[in-house]
């Protein structure tokens, strides 16, 4: 567990404030919508917030517990959604997310984690590149009615990286087309990697296999920067996140990454999109984690606690506030006839859609549970669409919207627009 | 760290499988406190022997009866904020109230709202506030829960106006030996919850007391708590984004005033002359290092901007002054505040400090940053204090808490501080008060001694000249009971009726022997 004695300050010093637990006390709207952690809502006993992870994780560190299967249940239960960690930091110079990865690293590497549910995930990754079980050769199918120019061949400016889910699932895959067609309309100079695309890994790191998420983002890394493309878009928020958030310490990235709606709000602002078509409907949108907190460029800091908590050299920490929060709400107001009704739990307090950090897996009906927390609250607002722009987000609300009996309709923001656009 | 044979059963039987562990992974969870560890070193010790989840006044009865058929302890929690909620002997179980999360009910018309012991005060705040209703806060922060607090301290940001500690009503209360007591209007037939006292014998002084009995004699399962006016927004007027928020009220209706006095005498002068005339919403003296660290989003960022805040931050008083009738109530007692502070010398403080404590006035109507108390060195508290008596009084403990804190300073063990930072509260309009001197350490055993012995050493100073000693918690009353006509015999006399088996968090209100007696004398 070595990998944790660097942050045994924090976890001597967690004050059990219980902050982690709920959404700010000066944002929280409602009894109902005042919570922050989908674990601890739904567990219940306090092992399954930040407060009881750090507790447990102090107990193994100074042998007071082993690591057995509840153990091991507790600390995988976790969305990684980062909720703790925007509201804990808010107060305390704690890393509650970054603790929260690294025990699963620590898992890993002392043969206990990750759990028998994300095997076939990580055995796909390893064997075909992809969590889906799909052959490496219809990696590209999505793209195939599209010109992009394809980067193993020729040169762009900018590379549209599409990710395993938007590849692969005959349902998103939509989202993917609609993203790249719009933006080559625009004129932009944009190409793909067609089956030499790889995994960003994001789940493999999340379950704590930190060897072969190493690899993959080296090798992706290296490839971007071979292609020698000013920029990297992706629609999926997950490998969003993990390229901003934890690639840079792999390695020097020679390119800017971009979540495709912040191009769309770009082009919007450019004059280059103009909607023609009226989509009367009232929306509301939701903050996917890795595209909001879990977006934020990662600052990296390798020193020590000294005198009175002091890090040494002094650490930027990321609070959760610069994710890409405003760009899919200009979108949504700038379309005639979107009205948009927000939820109470938003931004950097979003609540977790419930399938991150290997929890759809492992846990399906716990993240089905956090599914359903989020439609009850997107149903307050009024709206007829729960809006986002992450296909793990999208899969898991959508089973929840389903089971909920369809009360609520589950959109990509992306194929608004496209609606928008009278195409 | 086990229970007796048979509990656990018995326990799921009542409870479910999945509303009761005992296993390390769970019970962990409920093992570590911040302040026992400096303090006690004992943290991990004891390990919970299981955790139960009850869902209703009649589950937490079933538990204590079973606690008490069985023999194993039990501590209610609330957010688990507080030492005594970790358990410091063997076969204890916590009982958290998780899933007693409602708001029964808000009367508007009658002003009180009923709730379970895990709604936290931000949760029945945002429900409140939409009707121009609200409830004061403490500075434990607005996640802790509604009903524990009011057990321990209850003392909020407004109790200046809203009163000490006067907001709970009726309340349904399980005794140690299981039965259910209900008080204020709840003991009538038919009588509601929105009454606290109630005719003949009155309880609610049993509930908690002076500060709280920490779980020693049962659980409550529902309060009453009481409702006050406020004029202010529906939704809480929070602007910014994490970590740089700032609370910002309509002017017409809430200004907050801070001012900076010669002396800490001219700031309880002008106290005694707020209250007198009968304005101000909040009123505190507020410490420098409390006032900069709630104005920090780093560590790093308070010890840049100590050195040079120590300097200009000095016996400032804050007064949040709010139109609960109408807007002309501010103009009236902001006129009224301004011929006070001239009559005390004393003078608004600049932007700059303006800017820093603008906040104070959102912290008066929801605590939302007082855990950044912790931010300056990890670990915090309150160094003497809670000595509750008049503002002379008030004046005359901080003498007696700073020379031990300045001590503990010089050895390197607390954060230096030369602006001797106390908390100073008005309560009641005045009427009385109490300081927080609030000190800073790190987490370590040496620091923890320090302030431990300095928080035993302010109790006996202050009971040498004839003063009330600094709030004694659990064995501490050893100390204090002989001398204020030895009421600790009588709180252990109700604790030994009340709880004859002594399973209902042993050890408070206070242990049932004392330990800081000498040891009986050996025989030759
Ligand atoms: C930084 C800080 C600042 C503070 N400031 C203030 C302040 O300004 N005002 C103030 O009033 N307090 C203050 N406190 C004290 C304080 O922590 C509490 O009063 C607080 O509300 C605890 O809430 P909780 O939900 O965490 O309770 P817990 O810590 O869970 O419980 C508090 C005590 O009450 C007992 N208890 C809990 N629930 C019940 C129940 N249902 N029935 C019977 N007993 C029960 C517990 O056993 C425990 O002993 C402060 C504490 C800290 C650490
Ligand atoms: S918010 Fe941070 S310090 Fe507070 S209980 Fe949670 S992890 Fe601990
Ligand atoms: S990451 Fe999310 S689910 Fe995990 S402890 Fe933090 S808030 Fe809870």
């Amino acid at each position: 567990m070595t990998g944790l004695e660097k942050y045994r300050w924090d976890l001597v010093n967690c004050e059990r404030c219980s902050m982690c637990k709920w959404v700010h006390p000066w944002k929280t709207q409602s009894h109902r919508f005042a919570k922050v952690c989908p674990s601890v809502s739904k567990y219940l006993f306090d092992a399954y917030s930040a407060q009881g992870r750090f507790d447990v994780i102090r107990g193994l560190l100074e042998g007071e517990i082993e690591v057995t299967d509840k153990v091991l249940e507790v600390i995988y239960a976790c969305t990684l959604c980062g909720g703790c960690d925007v509201t804990c930091k808010f107060s305390r110079d704690m890393e509650p997310l970054e603790i929260l990865h690294q025990i699963r690293i620590e898992l890993v590497k002392s043969g206990k984690g990750p759990l028998p549910g994300h095997k076939a995930a990580l055995d796909s990754i390893k064997n075909y590149d992809n969590p889906w079980m799909q052959p490496r050769t219809r990696r590209s199918n999505w793209a195939r009615k599209l010109k992009a120019k394809d980067l193993t061949k020729e040169k762009a400016k900018i590379l549209y990286y599409a990710g395993c889910t938007y590849s692969y699932n005959p349902d998103l895959q939509i989202v993917a087309q609609n993203t790249l067609s719009l933006l080559l309309k625009s004129g932009l100079d944009i190409g793909v990697l067609g089956n030499k695309e790889i995994c960003c890994a994001s789940p493999v790191l999340k379950v704590g296999e930190e060897d072969l998420y190493h690899d993959f983002a080296k090798k992706n890394i290296q490839t971007f920067n071979e292609l020698g493309v000013d920029m990297v878009i992706t629609s999926c928020s997950g490998c969003f996140g993990i390229f901003t958030n934890h690639y840079p310490e792999i390695g020097k990235m020679n390119f800017e990454v971009v979540q495709g709606v912040q191009l769309l709000e770009k082009l919007i602002n450019e004059g280059k999109i103009n909607f023609r078509k009226k989509v009367p409907m009232t929306v509301t949108w939701h903050d996917p984690c890795h595209m909001g907190r879990g977006g934020e460029p990662q600052n990296i800091w390798n020193g020590t606690r000294t005198k009175w908590g002091l890090s040494d050299p002094p650490r930027k920490r990321n609070f959760g506030a610069n994710g890409v929060y405003d760009a899919p709400r200009n979108i949504l107001n700038a379309i005639p006839g979107i009205k948009l009704a927000e939820m109470e739990r938003i931004r950097e307090y979003s609540w977790c859609c419930g399938a991150g950090g290997g929890v759809k897996s492992a846990f399906p009906e716990f993240a089905n549970w956090s599914a359903r927390e989020r439609i009850e609250e997107a149903k307050s607002t009024g709206a007829e669409a729960l809006v986002t722009a992450c296909p793990w987000c999208e899969l898991n609300l959508g089973e929840g919207v389903k089971a909920d009996g369809d009360k609520i309709k589950m959109l990509s923001l992306i194929n608004i627009v496209t609606e928008a656009l009278g195409e | 760290m086990s229970l007796p044979k048979g509990a656990y059963q018995v326990l799921e039987d009542v409870l479910g499988p999945e509303n009761i562990s005992d296993d390390p992974a769970i019970t962990t969870a409920y093992s570590y406190m911040w302040l026992l560890y400096i303090t006690h070193a004992q943290s991990g010790k004891y390990r919970p022997a299981a955790v139960v989840l009850p869902s209703s006044t009649e589950e937490v009865q079933a538990i204590i009866r079973i606690a008490n058929r069985y023999g194993f302890n039990y501590i209610p929690v609330g957010s688990n904020l507080l030492p005594p909620t970790i358990p410091v002997r063997p076969d204890t179980i916590i009982i958290d109230p998780k899933r007693m999360n409602r708001i029964l009910e808000i009367d508007e018309k009658n002003m009180y709202a009923v709730v379970e012991p895990y709604v936290s005060y931000a949760q029945l705040q945002a429900e409140t506030h939409k009707i121009g209703l609200t409830i004061t806060t403490p500075e434990a922060g607005s996640q802790v829960s509604v009903v524990a607090n009011n057990m321990f301290q209850g003392m909020g940001g407004m109790a200046h106006k809203f009163g000490y500690n006067r907001g709970i009503l009726g309340v349904d209360w399980i005794l140690p030996n299981g039965d259910l007591l209900k008080i204020g209007s709840r003991g009538v037939p038919n009588g509601g919850w929105f009454w606290g006292d109630c005719a003949g014998l009155n309880l609610k002084g049993l509930v908690r007391a002076d500060t709280g009995h920490c779980g020693g004699l049962g659980m409550v399962t529902t309060m009453a708590v009481k409702l006050f006016p406020y004029p202010g927004p529906r939704i809480f007027p929070c602007e910014g984004a994490n970590p740089n928020f700032v609370a910002k009220f309509p002017e017409d209706r809430f200004k907050i005033f801070l001012i900076d006095f010669p002396t800490k005498r001219k700031v309880c002068d002008a106290m005694y002359d707020i209250g007198h005339c009968e304005i101000g919403a909040a009123v505190h003296a507020e410490g420098a290092n409390w006032m900069l660290a709630s104005d920090c989003a780093s560590v790093e960022e308070f010890w840049e901007r100590w050195p040079d805040f120590q300097k200009k931050w000095k016996n400032i008083l804050a007064v949040t002054i709010a139109g609960f009738s109408s807007p002309r109530q501010v103009e009236y007692e902001e006129k009224v505040l301004m011929e006070i502070i001239k009559e005390h010398g004393g003078k608004l403080v600049d932007e700059e400090l303006y800017k820093v404590g603008y906040n104070a006035m959102g912290e008066a109507f929801r605590t939302g940053l007082s855990n950044r108390l912790y931010r300056p060195a990890g670990d915090f508290f309150v160094m003497g204090g809670f000595g509750f008596d008049s503002l002379d009084h008030t004046l005359k403990s901080s003498e007696i808490f700073w020379p031990i804190i300045e001590d503990a300073y010089k050895r390197g063990l607390f954060v230096e501080d030369t602006t001797k930072s106390d908390w100073i509260n008005s309560y009641q309009m005045g009427h009385f008060s109490e300081v927080e001197p609030i000190v800073y350490f790190e987490h370590d055993l040496k620091a923890g001694e320090a302030f431990l012995l300095g928080y035993i050493k302010t109790i006996t100073d202050a009971l040498a000249k004839k003063m009330h000693p600094s709030w004694p918690l659990g064995a501490m009353n050893y100390i204090t009971g002989p001398a204020m006509c030895n009421y600790h015999e009588l709180v252990l006399g109700l604790k030994k009726l009340l709880d004859p088996r002594m399973t209902s968090n042993p050890g408070y209100p206070l242990p049932e022997t004392n330990p800081f007696a000498p040891p009986p004398e050996q025989e030759k």
